[in-house]
Formats: C-alpha cells, structure tokens, sequence
C-alpha cells in the first residue's frame, strides 16, 4: 500500500479529530481570503461608480462625504447650491458640461434625484461607458420619471406605471407627494454601479412637488395643480441643488477651477476630485483593512496550532499503528514521511475548504451589497499574490507536520515493538 | 469633440510613425521649470498677488496654457505625484495628472497647468498611491486644447511609472 492510501486509511480512522481540524483550517483561511476579496472587490466597485468627472462640486463638507452622498448614497447633505452659483459655474469658459442633482426624496427607500437632462447624456461608469436605456427614454412630460435597473427589478415596475414619490429618505413614506403620480417612461440598463439603486425626475419636477413645502410640511391645499405645473414647467427649477458634477473642457485646468471653488466668497463651497476623494476614504478604512487583516492572520495561526494539537495529541495514541508499520518493514524516515504527508493533506483540504467557503460567502453577500449600496460585487478568483500566501500557508502546514514527525521518529527508533503502557 | 478624436488619431498616427525612430532615443531626465516658457518664468516671478475673490471670476493670470512646442516628442523622465483620473472597469489606473508636488496645500495657488503633465498608461496598473512619488517615462506632447484660443497642455503616453 502505498503512502497516500495509509495516509488516507489512517486519518479516517481518526476522522472526526481530522474533520474538525480541517474546519478549523477552513474557517481561517476562508477568513483571510474573504478580508482580501472584499476589500479589493469594494474599492473595484467604487471607482466603477464614477468616471469622467472632474469635479464634484457641493455646499461646505468633508470631501469624502461630499464624494459619498453626491455619488453613493451614502450619508446626507448638509447644505445645499444656490441655483444662481450654479449657473455661475455652469457659463465658465473652462466647463464643458454641469450636471446639477437635487435630493432629498425617495421611493421605497431608493433615491430620487432631480436632475437636468444633462445627466443622461455625460454621466459615466466604468472604463468610460455611457448610460443606457434598457427600455423607453428620458422625461418627456414634467411628471415623467426614470427608473435604474435594479429598482425596476425590485419593485417589478415597467414603462408606464405611476408611482408616488415620498419626501424624505425614510424606508417607508409617511409623507409623501400624492397630489403628482410620477408616470414611468424610461428604465435605464443596469450599471453595477448605484445609478441602479436611484430614480431620476427633472429638476422642474422636482421643485413642482415641493411647492407648497417651504415652511417644511406641506400646507394643506397648496399643491399645485399637475395641469398647472405643467404650464409653468418651463419657468420651474428649484432655488438651490444639492451637487453638481463638472466635466472640463480642458482637465488640465481642474486645480485652478477647484481652488477658485473652494474660494468662492458668495457662497461656501468644497469642490473634490473624485479619484484623490476615494483614495483619502482608502486611508481611513484603511486602519480597518489592516486590523481585519492581522485578525485573519491570527486566526490562521491558530489553525495551524489547532493543526499541530490534534497531531501531537494523537501520536501517542498511534504508537501501536507506528509499531505495526515498523514491523512491517518500514523505516523510521518513511513514518516521518507519512506524518508530513498527513498534515500537508490537511493543510491542503484546509485551504480548498477555505477558498469555497469565502467565495460562497462572496456569493451570498453580492446581492445584499448590490442593494444596500449598489455595488457589484463580482465573483472573482483571488489575485495571484494571493494564492502565493496560501502557499506560503501550505508550506507551514507542512513545517508544522515535521514537529509530532521528528518525535516519531525518535520514538519509532527507541520504541521498537515494546510498548511500556 | 469631433476636434478632439481627429486631433488624437492625428497625434496617434503621427506618434505610430515617428515612434519607430525614436526608440532607441536617449531617456532626457527633465525637471518641471523647463516646462514654463522662460518669458513666463520671469513674469511670474514678478507678479503681484492680487486675486480677486468676487464670484467664480476670470481664470487666475497664472492658469498658464502655453507650452514649450521644443520638448513635443521628446523621450522623457520626470518625478512627481500622481492624481488619478480615470480608471478602467477594475479600478486599475489608466489616465492621471502628474504633479510636481503632492497634496492640496490651501496656502498658495494650485500649480499652473504647464505644470502638469497629463499622463496615459497604455495597459493599465494597479491603482497607485497618491502619497508616494513616481518616476514618470514615457513620450512627452504638447497638445492643443482648446480650437479658438492658443491653449496647449502636456501629455504623456506613459511607458513607465515606478516608485520614487
């Protein structure tokens, strides 16, 4: 019989010892390698979000709030753009386009944004890629919405439903803007990105719903009326926007552009480059990143040391199988050999467990990522660097087997077929 | 736009002819003063300070666009901080700004744009840090901009980013 098969034969006779230590092994390494896959998958699906903007531009903030709410979601404003600074900057020589975003409403606990049509034609994701529409087109009437894929999916809504936006962002609407039914005339294709997660009104709608709001509830009976909104859809825009997304003519003048923001006397402002934005909310996590990343360590390391426990604790108990080995003609290194071997095939289906378990996990946690924050979260192989560490891993297990093997080896010399019980 | 894609075929095929002879070109290690034209150097020097802050304004005087047309298709190295612009779909670097220093330093005026080199990675690379300083190598273009005024900014098609 060859190595393999005692091996084999041999660890199902302890295999409930052997399972747990595989689990062990399993859960630690399954750990390690989810830490990396996620953080690497969530910076992937961030900088997907958001593609050829210059500068973002929103009332006073921390730029990685500003960068978070204006494009993720995530977080609310605290102030707001006079309309007047934004057709400012909008006629500057060096901007080529300006979409301006107004929130502040939701539906079902997904985003409205308010937004000029501008949006539809110059927002980007990806490796520059365009918006798209997966059916239908953009507002025609003023109370014409479009809707991103996955709230399309969620809500199963299709072209020509009416739905009532809520004022808010609340998960469910106790306030909402019942006297003006959105009808649906665009479901846009889905992006991977939190474009998916939002609806888009025009900013005439926008402010169309909310008059009658200024003294911030609504007063009973000022609504406007719909058909008289829509007479009046032409003068309507709202006072201010909540942020405004800036492409350059020449992108080269983007300091210049964001230091005069950050200046601006008639009004505080805090203008952000997106890509330097991200990486500073990098920086932060990545305190975060680098304990989760010790922890995983750690726990490998028990793994290992739970590995090394099991063997250890069953030496003794295997003296009589070693004894028979002996007896059988095998040498001392060749039980050393099987007691190697033995770890290393734990280590191994340690690490193959480990491996399926985080992509499983990755796999179970995609879509509550996708609706949460409207990141794809793809299931992608772990990067090469990372298979290097399992191995480095492996060959530890392996090391750890040389410990209980140099003792069987030893005793395997002196025990001979004597066992002093 | 239209502009813009004639002009890059333009400067794309002319880089696919010329490059060829170039390759072998010595690397010319070039530092950030060279890429100010002279007269300018000597007239920032000069200048007042006066900024004027009511509304968003003219451009500030030293939002230069001119350019050296001598350094056009030179095979160059220079260091500097990076600050990413665009990313392919996997958030590896693909298109940035090369600045000679790093950081939004709010005391003085940000460097002028013939101070900065617009740098495109053919293959894009793992996202780097914008804390650390880069060599840059690659061809060095003077581009215009800008169709009705004589705006011209540097662009790099960058061979070559390694650490500091």
């Amino acid at each position: 019989m060859n190595l393999l098969g005692l091996a084999w034969r041999s660890l199902l006779n302890r295999r409930f010892a052997v399972l747990l230590t595989v689990c062990t092994i399993a859960l630690s390494i399954g750990l390690l390698v989810l830490v990396e896959q996620l953080r690497s998958e969530v910076r992937q699906g961030f900088y997907r979000s958001v593609s050829g903007v210059d500068l973002i531009v929103g009332g006073r903030t921390a730029p990685v709030q500003l960068l978070l709410y204006s494009v993720f979601g995530i977080g609310d404003a605290t102030n707001d753009i006079s309309w007047e600074t934004y057709t400012q900057l909008k006629a500057l020589p060096e901007v080529d386009w300006a979409i301006p975003m107004a929130l502040g409403d939701s539906h079902n606990g997904y985003r409205v944004l308010g937004i000029s049509p501008a949006f539809f034609e110059h927002y980007r994701f990806g490796d520059s890629e365009h918006i798209e529409f997966e059916s239908g087109q953009e507002f025609d009437d003023l109370f014409d919405v479009v809707i991103g894929a996955q709230v399309a999916r969620q809500l199963d809504y299709e072209l020509g439903d009416q739905i009532v936006l809520a004022h808010g962002s609340g998960n469910v609407s106790l306030q909402g803007h019942d006297e003006h039914p959105f009808t649906i005339t665009g479901i846009l294709a889905p992006t991977g990105t939190p474009v998916d997660q939002q609806l888009y009104v025009s900013l005439a709608a926008h402010r169309a719903i909310h008059i009658g709001w200024e003294r911030g509830v609504q007063m009973p009976g000022s609504a406007i009326d719909p058909d008289v909104a829509r007479t009046q859809a032409e003068e309507l825009r709202p006072d201010a926007v909540t942020a405004i997304f800036l492409g350059l003519t020449a992108r080269a003048a983007v300091f210049g552009l964001q230091r005069r923001v950050n200046e601006y006397r008639a009004e505080a402002l805090s203008g952000i480059m997106p890509g330097i934005t991200l990486q500073q909310l990098w920086r932060i996590t990545g305190m975060a990143e680098q304990v989760l990343r010790v922890v995983a360590a750690l726990v490998v390391v028990a793994g290992l040391l739970g590995m090394l426990t099991v063997l250890l604790a069953t030496l003794g108990e295997r003296r009589r199988e070693m004894a028979i080995l002996r007896a059988n003609g095998a040498r001392p290194w060749q039980i050393s050999g099987l007691l190697v071997f033995e770890a290393g095939l734990i280590a191994a289906a340690g690490i193959a467990f480990g491996v399926a378990l985080a992509l499983s996990v990755q796999m179970v946690a995609a879509p509550w990522l996708l609706s949460e924050f409207g990141l794809h979260v793809g299931l992608t192989w772990p990067a090469a660097w990372q298979f290097g560490v399992l191995g480095l891993i492996f060959l530890a297990g392996l090391a750890v087997g040389v410990i209980p093997a140099a003792m069987a080896y030893r005793r395997t010399l002196a025990d001979g077929m004597q066992i002093r019980t | 736009m239209k502009h813009k894609m004639i002009h890059r075929v333009f400067v794309g095929t002319l880089l696919f002819v010329l490059l060829p002879l170039s390759a072998h070109a010595d690397v010319r290690e070039i530092e950030w003063v060279e890429l100010m034209p002279e007269e300018e150097l000597n007239a920032w020097l000069q200048e007042s300070e006066i900024v004027d802050h009511s509304g968003f304004g003219a451009a500030e005087p030293f939002q230069s666009f001119r350019t050296m047309p001598e350094l056009d298709g030179i095979e160059a190295r220079i260091p500097g901080f990076v600050v990413p612009i665009e990313t392919d779909g996997e958030g590896n670097l693909k298109e940035f700004f090369l600045v000679p220093y790093f950081g939004a330093c709010i005391h003085v005026p940000p460097p002028p744009a013939n101070q900065i080199i617009y740098g495109r990675l053919e293959d894009p690379i793992p996202m780097v840090n914008i804390w650390d300083a880069f060599w840059m190598e690659g061809t060095l273009n003077v581009e215009d901009i800008s169709n009705d005024t004589a705006a011209s900014a540097y662009t790099m098609d960058v061979t070559a980013l390694e650490l500091y």
